[in-house]
């Protein structure tokens, strides 16, 4: 298959897919773009975008997947599910770490708090500095200090802003204040992504340490004084946006790995290692036939509740296309009222799109095969699809 | 002529007037679709129900005089190349619409192409196409597998001179009035007792204002003047893309719509 996009990251197949909440969920970058590079994937992003957290328009990671393309990705040996909550127990709360894991994962954490610390602080003594080096500093803005105000000698003399108590935020270990500022010097140039946002946080004051020697820490340093020796800004607390580093995931069900560039027809041995977990497989609407066939023929498909139907199918990248197809997969024997086909077809030529239905077809006399243990007749007749639009008279 | 009154898929009246209608005028007159119905009765195949044909003939007779299609015929069996294969599960209709009525995207490009290589502005003039009509009523309910029954009994391309043509004579004599022309008309009707007929009733009936009713009752139909598909090769666009068919579908208030269906996936046409 040619490859559109030369940039697809190599990712280590197969897949997890984490199930949580009776969700699927994907939170690896370069994971997404593998799938919806290299199988046609799309899933729908679910998560906030820190740089613009109040609107909806734009998402992030992590990316949610239909029950439908989760099913597929496992059923082609290219992903399978891991209870995520499950893992999470065992790995943090049971025996997946060990207590020198455990220390080492809390120490990297801390370590990066203070690193992004040290750069708030660095940054606000370079604002406090540019703002004093400018000669009569009378055209700053109000919210600048007085003069009078940076003396070390009255430093008793108020104190603005309210003071924000951050209890709650102590660091696990013991940190004792030494080894931050050794640490603080030599990473002035860590790059901390707090470091922008706080800023305006630091201005008011400063969180406490309850476990700093220093009941009552300065706001502001001398200026002039060493900058990071007597620093103050305790370990900022990191939430890690990934668990797997320290976690490992859990193999795969079955033993032979699947490497990403091998073909992987539908039905191949992958099955019948698959078929001791077929219990694991997610649980699919009686639509999902229509998804496979769609599938297998190059279309992506997004969910379709947009337009009331079950998915929009997309004829490649829907960044590149519109939807083609609003699709409603039913059995071949479902019994359907008319008006609905009418009312989807009417749908679908107002938004240009075609309304399709179908299943997986049935030779059998209606109420034969009923029987669906004799999986292989099933597959052998495939499905079978009907598109519907307005006729124009 | 009660007994279509109370079947199913009776039809009000084309003009607005039945027979129970409280005009001045007779009281037992008949509206002209009823009248149609009437003079259609004999088509039905054989231990086929009244209603089903009663609905095909609502629907052909909305063809030919709302739409102005040509050559509306009545198929209860459509002679497929294999004849094993099963007859459609209710009566289909075929029909010759008066403008090319379904253009693939795909051929759609091509041909405005074609358009601009010669030169010329605007869609070309293309050749009217036989179209399969389905019949159903609104309320229905179907599944895949009676469409895929239905599509099965079709072939790609509505054969011409094949299946039963339909009297649409009796609808314009009507209009002249009088009971009278009608017992005219279904003496000039072949074979009154036959059932489905198979291409050897080859009575081409073009209902064409100027041939008029006169008995033109031969072996092969000449058809007068109409564009002439038969002739030209079957367009590669048709044989190429999946079946269709139009899916009509009759409301209570005898409104008909009309769908395109297609036998497979078809892309869109940007309307």
């Amino acid at each position: 298959m040619a490859q559109l996009t030369p940039n697809v990251p190599g990712i280590q197949a197969p897949i997890p897919i984490f199930k949580l909440a009776g969700r699927y969920m994907l939170y690896d970058v370069d994971t997404i773009t593998y799938l919806r590079a290299e199988h046609n994937i799309m899933g729908v992003l679910t998560g906030q975008l820190p740089q613009a957290p109040q609107q909806n328009v734009f998402s992030g990671i992590p990316l949610e997947l239909m029950p439908e393309e989760a099913r597929l990705l496992c059923e082609k040996g290219v992903g399978y599910v891991v209870d995520d909550v499950k893992a999470h127990k065992q790995g943090f709360l049971g025996c997946g770490l060990s207590e020198e894991e455990r220390k080492a994962f809390r120490e990297t954490l801390r370590r990066q708090g203070q690193a992004a610390a040290s750069k708030v602080e660095e940054k606000a003594m370079e604002k406090k500095k540019n703002a004093l080096s400018r000669p009569g500093s009378t055209v700053g803005d109000w919210n600048d200090l007085p003069e009078d105000m940076l003396r070390p000698a009255s430093r008793a003399a108020g104190k603005k802003g309210k003071r924000k108590d951050r209890s709650g935020t102590t660091t696990p270990a013991a940190s004792n204040v030494s080894d931050p500022l050794a640490l603080a010097g030599s990473k002035t140039n860590g790059n901390a992504g707090n470091g922008s946002g706080d800023e305006e946080e630091s201005m008011f004051g400063s969180p406490a340490d309850s476990t700093s020697v220093r009941k009552q820490p300065p706001r502001r340093a001398p200026p002039a004084a060493a900058q990071t020796i007597e620093s103050s800004y305790p370990a900022y607390h990191i939430t890690p946006t990934t668990s797997y580093p320290p976690l490992t995931v859990a193999s795969p069900p079955w033993s032979a790995p699947v490497t990403p560039g091998t073909p992987t027809t539908e039905f191949d041995g992958l099955r019948t290692a698959l078929d001791t977990s077929l219990s694991e497989l997610p649980d699919v609407p009686p639509s999902y036939p229509l998804y496979k066939h769609m599938h297998s023929n190059g279309y992506f498909q997004a969910p379709g509740i947009r337009f009331g139907c079950q998915y929009m199918a997309y004829p490649g990248d829907p960044l590149r296309f519109h939807s083609h197809f609003l699709c409603n997969g039913m059995d071949w024997d479902e019994e359907f009222d008319l008006l609905d086909l009418v009312a989807g077809g009417r749908l679908g030529t107002g938004v240009k799109k075609g309304y399709l239905i179908g299943g997986i077809e049935k030779r059998g006399a209606a109420g034969g095969n009923m029987d669906n243990d004799t999986g292989h007749d099933e597959r052998n007749e495939g499905v079978r699809t009907f598109c519907i639009e307005w006729g124009g008279m | 002529m009660s007994s279509d009154r109370h079947s199913r898929f009776t039809a009000t009246s084309a003009n607005g007037r039945s027979a129970e209608s409280m005009s001045p005028f007779d009281p037992t007159a008949v509206s002209s679709l009823q009248q149609f119905i009437h003079a259609n009765e004999h088509r039905r195949a054989p231990n086929r129900p009244d209603d089903t044909h009663h609905l095909a003939l609502q629907v052909a007779h909305s063809l030919r005089f709302q739409h102005n299609w040509m050559d509306v015929r009545l198929h209860y069996q459509t002679n497929r190349e294999n004849n094993g294969a099963p007859g459609p599960p209710r009566p289909v209709i075929s029909g010759l619409p008066p403008q090319r009525l379904y253009v693939h995207p795909d051929e759609q490009i091509d041909l405005l192409q074609k358009q601009r290589r010669e030169g010329k502005a605007g869609w070309p003039e293309v050749a009217s196409e036989r179209e399969w009509v389905l019949p159903t009523q609104l309320g229905e309910t179907w599944s895949l597998r009676r469409f895929g029954e239905v599509f099965d009994a079709l072939s790609t391309i509505p054969p011409e001179k094949q299946g039963g043509p339909l009297n649409f004579d009796v609808v314009r004599s009507s209009a002249a009035g009088g009971l009278q022309e009608n017992d005219d008309t279904k003496s000039r009707v072949p074979t009154p007792g036959g059932g489905p007929t198979d291409g050897e009733d080859a009575v081409g009936r073009m209902p064409d204002a100027s041939s008029g009713s006169d008995a033109e009752i031969s072996g092969t139909a000449t058809e007068t003047g109409a564009p002439n598909p038969s002739t030209a090769p079957p367009n590669p666009w048709r044989t190429s893309q999946p079946k269709r068919m139009l899916l009509a579908s009759a409301d209570d208030d005898s409104t008909i719509v009309y769908y395109i269906i297609h036998d497979g996936l078809v892309k869109p046409r940007q309307n």
